[in-house]
Order: C-alpha cells, then structure tokens, then sequence
C-alpha cells in the first residue's frame, strides 16, 4: 500500500535523517520524498510517500508524531492527524528523565483520552525499551529468550520498579505505574511496551508475545507480565 | 649450565597487566559488536578487534614485560620475528574472535574460538622469545610450557564467554581482567618454562636488530595511537546509534 504523509518539523540537523530510518525500520520502502519551505522559517514541510504493508502503513502517523505534525494524504486529499505537540513534550520528557519516570507517565497516562492511552503508553514503553537496549544490551551475542529475561529485561526493568523473575514472567509486587490499585488510569501498558522494545531490538527475540497476564489496578494482587516465544 | 641471576621489575610487571586489560578492553569492545555486523562493517570490527587484542593486548604486553625481565646479558630483537609475531597474534586471535561471535552461540563455538585466541597468545609469545639475540640458547621445560599453553586457552574461553553472553559491567570489565590475566598469566608462565643458556661461543648474527630502548618507544606509540582510534571508534558508534534511537 502507498501513502504520502507530510510532516512539518522544526529545522535541526539530522531530523530527517532519524526520520526516514525510522521508516526504514518499519519496513517501508521511500518511494519519494521531498523537503519544502514552511511558513514559520524555523520549520519545513518534509513530504515522503512510502511504499509498505497496509498495517504498517496505516500506523505510520504514530509513528511519525513525535517527529512534529503529520498530515496524511490519500488519493489527493489531506487528512490531518490530531496535534500531538503535548503528547511528544510530555514523551522527550519521559526519556530524558529515564529511569524516573514512573509519576511522569501515571501523569501522561491520566491526560490521555481512554481510546489512545494504550496504544501511545505501549509505543512509548517501546521506544524507551529500543534505546535501553541500544545503551546498555545490544553488543554480545543475541541472547535466547530465556538468558534475555535474565540478563537483559530482568535488570532493566529493575531501574524501574521492584521486580522478580518467575519462571517466563516478571512479577511486580509494587508496580509505580499502577500507583495504587484499581487506578483510574493504569500504565501497564508502558511497561509491557518497554520489556517489548528491549526483547524485539534483539533479533533472537524479534517476535517475543509479551502479555499483561495480570494488574494491580484490576484487583490481582501484584503486576505480571508474561513472555512468549515466537 | 642455565642462567639464574634474573628478576623482574615490579613496576614494569604491573604495566605489563595495566596494558594487556586495557588492550582486551578494547579489543572487546570492537568484538563484541561482531554478532549482528553485516557487509563491510563486519571485516571492520573483526580486522579493528584483532588489531587491538593482537597488537594491544598481547604483542605490547609481551614486550613490556620482557624490558620488566632483567638479566646479566645485553638483548636486542629480530625485526622481522618480531613484526611477524604481531602479524601471527592478530591473525590467529581475530580468526578466533570471528568464530565465537559469529553464528549461533554454542559450546562448541566457544571452544574453537578459545582455543584459538589463546593459541594467538601463546604463538606470539614464543615467536617473540625466538626473536631475542643473545649469546645464549633458550629451551623449554615441557611441564610449564605445557601449562602455558592451558592457561591461555582456559582464562581466554571464559573472557570470551563474559564478553559474549554477559551485559553490564561483568561483560565490560570481567571479561578484560581475565583475559589481561590470560596473557599474562601465559606469558609469566611460558617465561617460568624458559631455561636460558649462555653461549658465548656463538654470538648473536649481527644485522638488523633493534635495540631495548627503541623498541620500548615504538611499543608505547604504537600502542597508544591504536587503542585510542579504536576506542574512539567503538564510541562514537554508540553515539549514533542512540542518537538514532532517542
């Protein structure tokens, strides 16, 4: 399926190069692209058509958000996304303040609407999990699942939260995304999003099913997540 | 009848070891991004890895550690066993380097690519010791030689399985103690097996042997341009990679 997406983005160095590998990574083949004026001088307009699975392709706008507003344009006309300039401030936030996180996403889990929270709390999660495992894991051998849990996503999520190793699933007695239990907004999600990013950077474990088995905020007694081999 | 009037300078000895951990530091650094390298970034790690174990970690500390051996004899160097000790030790160590880090990780795998870096070791020390001119002969007792050779291939196995299948500061940092251990250990063993012989009768042949001091300086510069190219490099690739990553 191919789609054209234009992007207005600010103008520093190196944004469009992180942005079309991060279309690249996706699978995506650049069919086009193109680089314009925009009316605010200290911005541009980067218009790119890309080539790709229909699945991918569709979900390319929350990919392409945190980059700076995309509007999507399809068989001539312009669909514009909703602005997520908060929601991308709120997540560079996030990433800088990297491993104290937990009250910054329970605050941007309880500002999202109920339709997105999930979905912007998992890729978040799983951006994070990508960049943990470029700083700290990525050199070595790739390890099979069960040495990843151990010595990857095990001492990783530790920065986060108190956390045991059970088996193939990490059990969190206190889970600081939940806060309390039933909580209005619950941040699991975050955290299977971020064990996801850090097990599919590895290509031992590219397809790694990672499940919420369990959540404080629904009423178990502890957070668990459960991991699956592809 | 063998030479005894020998000893060791405690300080030489100890920058022998600081040189040979922060040569295999290196070297692992560029190795261990060896698994999932493709095309030409691959040759680059392997060639870049094999240069700092082979030339860093094992050829430099050989060498320091032969100015830290005093005995009553003047000793100079064959150039040319000298620089094909270099040549053999980054061969043989990144040929092993390639074999544990390619492919699906197994025992097996491990084992041939131990074996080999510690063999790497041990070839350049003895090509190193054939390389020494001296009115003396060199034999070796085969207990200790033996042992030598056992220590290499053992303590480099296991800093390669740390490098390899660790994360965190043990597959930083372990794996280059033990394999600077891995070095040294066969180098101060090999060199407890040695049983020097003054032989007065035939000189050493005169021609194009460099003398102990020049080829301290040449060590030291050598060195020290190499492991901070390599480091630089290994660093600034992580520098892109998470900037691609934020």
């Amino acid at each position: 399926m191919q789609n054209t997406f234009s992007i207005l983005v600010s103008r520093r160095p190196g944004l469009l190069a992180q942005i079309v590998s991060a279309l690249v990574r996706e699978g995506c083949k650049l069919e086009r692209q193109a680089v314009s004026q925009a009316d605010d001088p200290s911005q541009q307009r980067f218009t790119v058509t890309v080539d790709g699975p229909e699945t991918v392709v569709n979900n390319l706008p929350r990919l392409l958000f945190r980059f700076g507003d995309v509007e999507k344009q399809t068989d001539g006309a312009t669909a514009a996304e909703p602005q997520r300039a908060d929601v991308e401030a709120a997540a560079q936030e996030i990433v800088a303040a990297f491993p104290d996180v937990a009250e910054r996403v329970r605050t941007l889990a309880r500002s999202l609407p109920a339709a997105v929270r999930t979905e912007t709390l998992s890729s978040l999660g799983e951006r994070l999990g990508r960049r943990e495992f470029q700083r700290n894991y990525a050199l070595g051998s790739p390890l099979p699942l069960e040495q990843a849990l151990r010595r990857m996503v095990l001492p990783a999520v530790r920065q986060l939260a108190k956390v045991e190793l059970e088996g193939s699933a990490l059990r969190l007695p206190t889970c600081p995304f939940c806060a309390a239990p039933r909580a209005e907004a619950p941040g699991c999600e975050f955290l299977a999003g971020f064990a996801r990013g850090l097990l599919h950077a590895s290509p031992a474990t590219a397809g790694t099913v990672v499940r919420e088995a369990r959540c404080r905020a629904t009423g178990d007694p502890f957070c668990e997540l459960v991991f699956v081999a592809a | 009848m063998v030479m005894t009037h020998t000893s060791y300078d405690p300080l030489l000895v100890a920058l022998s070891y600081a040189i040979s951990v922060f040569g295999a530091f290196t070297a692992l650094q560029l190795a261990v991004a060896i698994p999932t390298a493709k095309g030409t970034a691959l040759w680059g790690w392997v060639v870049g890895a094999a240069a700092a174990m082979g030339g860093g970690a094992i050829w430099s500390m050989h060498f320091i550690a032969m100015l830290a051996f005093r005995m009553p004899m003047k000793v100079s160097y064959d150039l040319s066993l000298t620089l094909a000790s270099l040549v053999l030790a980054m061969l043989v160590t990144g040929a092993g380097l390639f074999i544990v880090g390619r492919g699906k990780p197994s025992f097996g795998r491990l084992l041939g690519g131990g074996t080999l870096t510690g063999l790497g070791v041990a070839t350049m020390h003895y090509t190193g010791m054939a390389a020494m001119q001296m009115p003396a002969r060199i034999t070796y007792e085969p207990v200790l030689f033996g042992l030598s050779l056992v220590i290499a291939v053992v303590a480099s196995s296991a800093a390669l399985w740390l490098a390899f299948n660790l994360r965190g500061n043990l597959q930083r940092f372990g794996s280059a103690f033990i394999m600077g251990a891995a070095v040294c250990g066969m180098h101060y063993t090999g060199m407890a097996a040695a049983r020097i012989t003054p032989d007065y009768q035939h000189p050493p042949a005169a021609g194009f042997g460099m003398e102990t001091g020049d080829l301290a300086l040449s060590i030291f510069l050598f060195t020290a341009v190499l492991l901070g190219v390599a480091l630089s490099v290994a660093l600034r690739r992580s520098r892109q990679v998470m900037e691609l990553e934020a």
